[in-house]
């Protein structure tokens, strides 16, 4: 299933985004519109975007140090980077995805 | 790795890393909450909205209530504020339009030039000045003018631009109607210049075709005088003279007296031929002409004229030596008449390129003013009528007197008016 490469470069493994979230607050709900919205048009199908809610899973937010909301993990492929906000900016997820290449 | 565990190097710069990384989230908005240690805190859409309208109340009413466009772009020059005049032209809600991409509005042609100064002047953090039609809600093209300003936070940072754009396409119109108008008015005046100096022209001829018909008439009379008139008193004379010879005693007396008075008329007819038409002033020779006439003074008026010929030219223009000949002539008759005295000047000279002759006396001085009242009353070929004559040929006249002042008169020609003689101005 990893074949199925798309014009970013280095996605040749399957992305996995963890996104955090605050209940139904207009940030988090336009972070995941966002999201979903790139990801379909850069991604083709090849990722896996898993939710989390800060009000249900507070702890895994402060373990893995979330500070605000809402927030965006790329845990795979390494190395994992966080980004905040509404995710309007698709440059900053060009970049996120880049990311690997350039360590 | 724990949190009892003391962090290394690495792990405290990641951390900071990632503390900024949240500052800078938190300063540049769009976020719900901060997660706390215990707790989640949420940053209230409305409430931070509401702190803004709060905070940027001012603002928004000065830009709602000015029929001008007014907006606010943020660093990369997308809308982040636009005013109620700018959504009633465009014909967008302000939802529709912040954050959008706003060059579609601006025309196809007008469109590189607009957005290359807009972007420059983002990029260079300069004011921005451009002009560009737009589609106006109604479908209209109009022109608007758009002015920006850079803006900067406290801290230094540019964070966009605030401009206003005003509809310029009244003013653009006027401005072509005004161009307009002007080239209209300035062709009317060029026409109406054109046809004054062509009147101008018209009158100067025609004065100097006066001149020389008066001088042709005089002349036509001098001629009849010297070539009936005298040669009939001449026979008169001799027939007159037989008579004497003839008749004896009493009547011879009569007859000599007769004999006399038809040797009078002679010499009367013919002075008056010269003074009809000089020689001199055929020839064009101006000093010759003014010596022709003071000795013309001296034996008819008993006036010593002084000729002081600095300048001795010789004329091409016919008329124009009549009229300098005729106009000092009389003169001189003013002096005769008016001034009380047996002398008088009359200077010729050249300077700026303008012939200048003065005829000047010490008597008891006019007062001008009354003088040329009497004359424009009396008509003739008076001050007034010289002064006329000259300033249509092309030249003026100057009079300097006063009561108990003597008189002066010049008469002023530039030197192209009167021909080819104005290269002999160096034999002088």
């Amino acid at each position: 299933m990893n074949n199925n490469t798309t014009d970013i470069p280095g996605s040749k493994k399957q992305v996995v985004f963890q996104l955090f979230v605050a209940g139904n607050e207009p940030y988090s709900r336009r972070a995941e519109v966002n999201l979903k919205t790139f990801c379909e048009s850069r991604l083709k199908g090849d990722y896996e975007i898993i939710i989390l809610d800060v009000l249900e899973s507070f702890t895994v937010a402060i373990e893995k140090r979330i500070y605000l909301t809402p927030a965006l993990i790329k845990v795979s492929p390494e190395p994992a980077v966080t980004i905040f906000g509404d995710l309007s900016d698709t440059t900053q997820l060009v970049e996120l995805l880049a990311m690997e290449e350039q360590t | 790795m724990t949190s009892d565990q003391k962090p290394s190097y690495e792990e405290l710069e990641i951390r900071l890393a990632e503390a900024e990384k949240t500052l800078q989230a938190l300063r540049q908005g769009r976020v719900d909450t901060v997660v706390g240690e215990d707790s989640v805190y949420f940053l209230r859409l409305k409430d931070i909205e509401l702190a803004l309208r709060e905070s940027g109340k001012r603002f928004r009413m000065m830009a709602d209530g000015t029929p001008f466009i007014i907006w606010v772009t943020d660093s990369r020059g997308k809308l982040e504020f636009v005013n109620h005049a700018y959504c009633d032209f465009f014909g967008f809600t302000m939802d529709e339009i912040l954050g959008t991409n706003w060059e579609p509005l601006v025309h196809a042609e007008d469109r590189a030039s607009y957005v290359d100064l807009f972007n420059k002047a983002l990029h260079d953090q300069k004011p921005f000045y451009a002009q560009t039609r737009v589609k106006r809600s109604d479908g209209q093209w109009r022109w608007i003018e758009s002015y920006g300003t850079p803006l900067f936070s406290d801290a230094g940072e540019f964070i966009g631009m605030v401009g206003s754009s005003p509809d310029i396409t009244d003013r653009k119109a006027m401005e072509g109607e005004w161009l307009a108008t002007k080239e209209t008015l300035e062709k009317r005046i060029r026409e109406r210049t054109a046809e004054l100096e062509k009147r101008a022209e018209q009158l100067s001829r025609l004065t100097s075709k006066l001149t020389l018909a008066e001088q042709q008439e005089r002349r036509r009379i001098a001629e009849l005088l010297h070539d009936h008139l005298q040669q009939l008193m001449v026979g008169a004379k001799v027939e007159q003279e037989l008579l004497i010879d003839d008749i004896d005693g009493s009547l011879k007396p009569a007859a000599e007296k007769v004999l006399e008075l038809i040797k009078q008329s002679i010499h009367i007819t013919l002075s008056l031929t010269k003074e009809l038409s000089p020689p001199a002033v055929r020839s064009g020779d101006l000093a010759d002409s003014l010596e022709w006439l003071a000795d013309w003074f001296k034996e008819t008026h008993g006036l010593a004229v002084k000729i002081k010929a600095e300048y001795k030219p010789i004329l091409d223009r016919k008329d124009m030596i009549v009229l300098l000949f005729q106009s000092v002539r009389e003169l001189l008759f003013n002096t005769v008449k008016h001034a009380g005295v047996k002398s008088a000047e009359v200077a010729v000279s050249c300077d700026d390129n303008k012939l200048r002759i003065t005829v000047s006396d010490e008597g008891c001085g006019v007062d001008l003013k009354k003088t040329e009242k009497q004359a424009m009353e009396a008509g003739g070929f008076g001050l007034f009528s010289i002064r006329e004559r000259l300033l249509l040929m092309g030249g003026t006249c100057e009079a300097d007197s006063a009561v108990g002042r003597g008189a002066s008169f010049s008469l002023i020609v530039p030197l192209k008016l009167i021909g080819e003689a104005a290269e002999t101005k160096n034999q002088s």
